[in-house]
């Protein structure tokens, strides 16, 4: 599935403070620990402040930290934040008449269905479980630092 | 926050009326021939797990699986076929508590993996699922009605 870079760092974004409840963390520190670019980054907090997702402090120790219920919050609801389009409309071209477009259109909701249902069931920390239980289970790096 | 005075066990025989009862609360379904089959092959089955929440006497949950390796070609894994809880004990662990002993009784079964099958629109079931690390397997299922004459 493609999505946007300004999603993709949303989400990334989203996770991270969520990971970190009540830390306040500057827009240069996500940027720089996911590779991005900090004015991108900056963007999107803004977009996610607006969408009081996150908060923003200002000032010497100042930063964003999470606001939302990240047991609620899913991957859904970033993604219509960002996406075009998003949320679609329902297509109802499975509704047609004519049999092609019938079909067609059964075939394409068919797949919405499914990645709605996805997308609607993975909530932010679902997400941070997961990564911490994979990050976990990965072999520890050889002492004698073999790659 | 768990329930203070929860238990988690498997449940007697003279439970099966109560969990019946109350899974037709939870999936607005009455099926007693489902949990009177299953619990008939529960005698001979080594696997076979039913699995109540109680509150004292109060069933407020369950759980049943089995180790099976169908219905699809893979090798034998946990299968959760339903899990509940009484709304008025919700957002207190207690699915998670069943959960949790499911996956415990097939691990010590030898499962290597638990796999389930849910409506797609149960976005609610399918988050809790997932919370557990539960993803979308390899298989799908698909469906044909058949017309009646």
């Amino acid at each position: 599935m493609k999505l946007q870079q300004a999603t993709r760092y949303a989400l990334w974004a989203v996770v991270e403070l969520a990971s970190r409840a009540n830390e306040q963390v500057r827009a240069q520190e996500l940027a720089e620990r996911y590779d991005l670019s900090q004015n991108h980054m900056v963007r999107v907090l803004h977009a996610l402040t607006k969408a009081k997702i996150v908060k923003s402090a200002r000032g010497p120790g100042g930063g964003f930290t999470f606001c939302a219920n990240a047991n609620r919050l899913t991957v859904y609801d970033i993604i219509c934040l960002f996406e075009t389009g998003w949320p679609n409309e329902e297509s109802t071209e499975h509704q047609q008449h004519n049999p092609v477009v019938g079909e067609l259109g059964r075939v394409l909701h068919e797949v919405d269905r499914i990645t709605w249902a996805t997308l609607r069931s993975v909530t932010i920390q679902t997400i941070i479980k997961n990564a911490t239980r994979a990050a976990a289970s990965r072999p520890k790096a050889d002492p004698a630092g073999t790659p | 926050m768990t329930a203070a005075g929860l238990t988690i066990r498997e449940a007697r025989p003279d439970e099966l009326p109560s969990v019946i009862e109350l899974d037709a609360k939870v999936t607005g379904v009455k099926r007693p021939d489902f949990w009177l089959d299953l619990s008939h092959q529960r005698t001979g089955s080594k696997t076979l797990a039913i699995v109540v929440a109680a509150m004292g006497d109060e069933i407020i949950g369950y759980a049943l699986g089995d180790l099976r390796a169908w219905p699809v070609r893979a090798p034998a894994c946990g299968w959760i076929y339903a899990i509940g809880v009484a709304a008025e004990y919700r957002q207190q662990k207690v699915a998670s508590a069943l959960m949790e002993a499911m996956i415990d009784h097939f691990a010590k079964n030898g499962a290597a993996s638990i796999r389930t099958m849910i409506e797609v629109d149960d976005h609610l079931l399918m988050s809790f699922l997932r919370s557990f690390g539960m993803t979308a397997g390899p298989f799908v299922e698909l469906e044909l009605k058949l017309e009646r004459p």
